[in-house]
């Protein structure tokens, strides 16, 4: 079992790296498909649009997708529940919401939109589990669903509060395109930071992921074990909410992603988060590679990358409720 | 006598290479952003492509340059039929990804002002020479006219362009003074979906204001603290407490004249001052209509004037001034006739 899932992951690993250098040289110039690299010696125009358009898209969408992957399989083991991703535990809302902000009272200073971005969506999360506590209905995944929903309400209520203050002519479209996600318009500005967030996050929660196992088990039964579980769990949570915060806050909203992708990980490589987890960091990449990709070259018009993943994450999700478990 | 010929033939050469680089002008031009931004001019294409480009996607056509050097996508609110009767010999854009405009080479890239955050950025990394117009206020007009004249090399005729616009300015100015009692006056826009409408006004820093101002007339909606950003939808209870004296109906979509019919049929509407007296009209459209911030709102202004004012305008003959408009992007006066004048005056395609 170690042995098919240690070759697994060196297949998705080797399908990720495939994936990164494709994304590198295909696109639409000079014309659709793949650059010559060696034709870029004498195009500076080629050398602008592949150094400070494509390197930083390929960049950001592998980090996007690493990130919502790795999240999401971190989400759904600590609160013990398939159904969430953090879209539906309000964190994209929040982050959403937090760059509304930053757009309309802020003029969109990068900096700003993602500070707001950060700590909104964490604030997201942490009251979608609050009032999950505070119910007296159902179960914990039922619970933090419906908690999940209602924080998400509440944050979406105050993004078309903004989007009706927000001036049409410049405001409202960016929030717009923001809310929709999407790679399209992807430079260095604002990069670097996201960058190093989210690679740390992605490094830590990578060093922990054989016990993020054990952050679904119960306060009693983790302490007779030696392990802090709420010091543990907060981590952990904090290091997933900060890795998806900072690249949703140059990308957008990228749904599905974070829902799809640890239950792909886990068909793959069973619940051992110790597997799953960079299982899930490799598919959540190769899946926003391979949708902006076909996107940026099928097609001659920029459709928002979320809408993509929306539609494909809906098959995806439906084809995995309804397969027999093996 | 050989090293002579050899010093005589440098020479030349040295001369030939000055004077064509001097040819070669080099300008540089302050966009309605305050960037600077320099280029050759005349530019060999230039590509306005992006978001938002409905408002200026047709003033480079009112250049003789633009018609043979300017490549766009077409669309719009009449589905690129105002477009489709410009002859000009560029190709039109499918791809407005910024790699595709990036592998056209253009020499300059025009963007609608409030996309640069977003996209234009992206744009600019390419490093060549992006440009963005507004012309969303009349102010605004002056700068994106006589920057596009510039850059195409064409300033003179960016010069009688902003003429035409201030002598309309001036004309509409000169008749508002003598108006000692301002009409009230309503402009909605009549936007329908799916067999609902909704009424909608404008804000009060946007161009529709200004045009019923300066044409004499009071905005009625200018009072209630409407969201300053974009249009507000208004119900027939705030209608009926204004009761303006004159209604204009504004319709992108759609026939405003339809519209006008759809309004008057409406329970109530007929309690209305304006529609008693038969004051509601809708707003001046051929292909598209003339209240927005297109370069069409000179005939706008005109056409509000005449509107609320008759007795003050009957030196507008309105034909005459669409047929002079449509002459700036080159039109023959058969194809204004057919397209645009007729248009205007169709009678409404009214649904039984």
């Amino acid at each position: 079992m170690i042995k098919n899932n240690r070759l697994t992951l060196t297949i998705l690993l080797g399908i990720f790296l495939i994936c990164l250098i494709l994304s590198f040289l295909i696109g639409r110039y000079p014309e659709v498909g793949f650059i010559q690299l060696k034709s870029l010696e004498n195009d500076p125009i080629g050398q602008r649009v592949f150094y400070s358009l494509r390197v930083p898209r390929v960049i950001l969408g592998a980090l996007l997708g690493m990130a919502l992957g790795t999240s999401g399989l971190v989400f759904q083991t600590v609160f013990n529940n398939p159904l969430v991703g953090s879209g539906m535990l309000g964190v994209t809302q929040g982050a959403s919401l937090g760059a509304a902000i930053g757009i309309v009272f802020f003029n969109g200073n990068p900096w700003i939109v993602q500070f707001l971005a950060i700590g909104l969506g964490t604030s997201a999360l942490f009251l979608s589990v609050f009032s999950a506590r505070r119910i007296h209905y159902g179960g914990w995944t039922l619970r933090l669903v419906l908690s999940g929903s209602v924080i998400s309400a509440l944050f979406g209520a105050g993004i078309s509060l903004l989007k009706y203050q927000a001036d049409a002519r410049n405001q409202l479209h960016a929030i717009e395109f923001w809310l929709m996600g999407g790679l399209g318009y992807t430079t260095w500005r604002g990069l670097p930071i996201v960058i190093v967030i989210v690679i740390l996050s992605l490094i830590y929660l990578w060093k922990v992921r054989w016990r993020v196992n054990l952050l679904a088990l119960d306060h009693e039964t983790a302490s007779s074990l030696g392990i802090q579980i709420q010091k543990e769990r907060l981590m952990a949570l904090a290091a997933a909410v900060f890795a998806v915060s900072a690249a949703t806050s140059l990308s957008g909203i990228v749904g599905w992603i974070g829902l799809i992708v640890p239950h792909l990980a886990r068909r793959l490589l069973g619940a051992n988060t110790s597997d799953s987890l960079p299982a899930s960091m490799l598919i959540g990449g190769i899946l926003v590679l391979v949708c902006d990709n076909g996107m940026r070259t099928l097609s001659a018009v920029e459709i928002p990358l979320g809408i993509i993943t929306s539609f494909i994450g809906v098959i995806v999700f439906i084809l995995l409720m309804g397969a027999r478990k093996t | 006598m050989k090293i002579k010929s050899v010093l005589f033939t440098l020479l030349l050469v040295t001369l030939m290479l000055t004077f064509s680089s001097a040819f070669a002008e080099s300008t540089t031009i302050t966009d309605i952003l305050g960037r600077e931004i320099t280029l050759e001019v005349p530019p060999e294409l230039v590509v306005l492509t992006g978001k938002k480009t409905a408002t200026i996607i047709e003033a480079p056509f009112m250049f003789a340059y633009g018609k043979d050097h300017v490549a766009t996508s077409w669309g719009g609110q009449d589905g690129g039929k105002f477009n489709a009767l410009i002859e000009k010999t560029t190709p039109e854009i499918t791809d407005g990804s910024v790699e595709a405009v990036a592998a056209m080479q253009p020499n300059m890239i025009i963007l609608k002002s409030y996309t640069r955050e977003d996209a234009g950025l992206a744009f600019e990394e390419t490093g060549i020479p992006v440009m963005y117009l507004s012309f969303e206020t009349i102010e605004d007009y002056h700068t994106d006219i006589a920057n596009l004249g510039k850059a195409f090399g064409e300033e003179e005729r960016a010069d009688e362009i902003l003429a035409y616009y201030d002598e309309i300015v001036n004309r509409v100015a000169e008749n508002s003074a003598q108006i000692a009692d301002r009409k009230k006056t309503l402009l909605v826009q009549f936007s329908e979906t799916d067999g609902v409408y909704a009424l909608k006004v404008p804000p009060v820093s946007w161009l529709q204001t200004e045009i019923v101002e300066m044409a004499g007339g009071d905005p009625v909606w200018k009072d209630i603290g409407l969201n300053a950003n974009s249009w507000s939808e208004v119900n027939f209870e705030q209608i009926a407490a204004w009761d303006p004296e004159v209604i204009l109906v504004v319709n992108y979509f759609a026939d405003p004249k339809v519209s006008v019919e759809t309004l008057k049929s409406e329970p109530g509407w007929d309690m209305l001052t304006a529609v008693k007296e038969g004051q509601i009209y809708p707003f001046g459209k051929d292909l598209l209509s003339w209240d927005s911030a297109s370069p069409r709102w000179g005939l706008g202004l005109l056409w509000t004037q005449q509107t609320l004012y008759p007795e003050l305008a009957d030196d507008i003959d309105l034909d005459a001034e669409i047929m002079k408009f449509y002459q700036w992007f080159g039109l023959s006066d058969e194809v204004i006739q057919a397209n645009l004048i007729d248009v205007y005056h169709a009678e409404p395609e009214l649904v039984p």
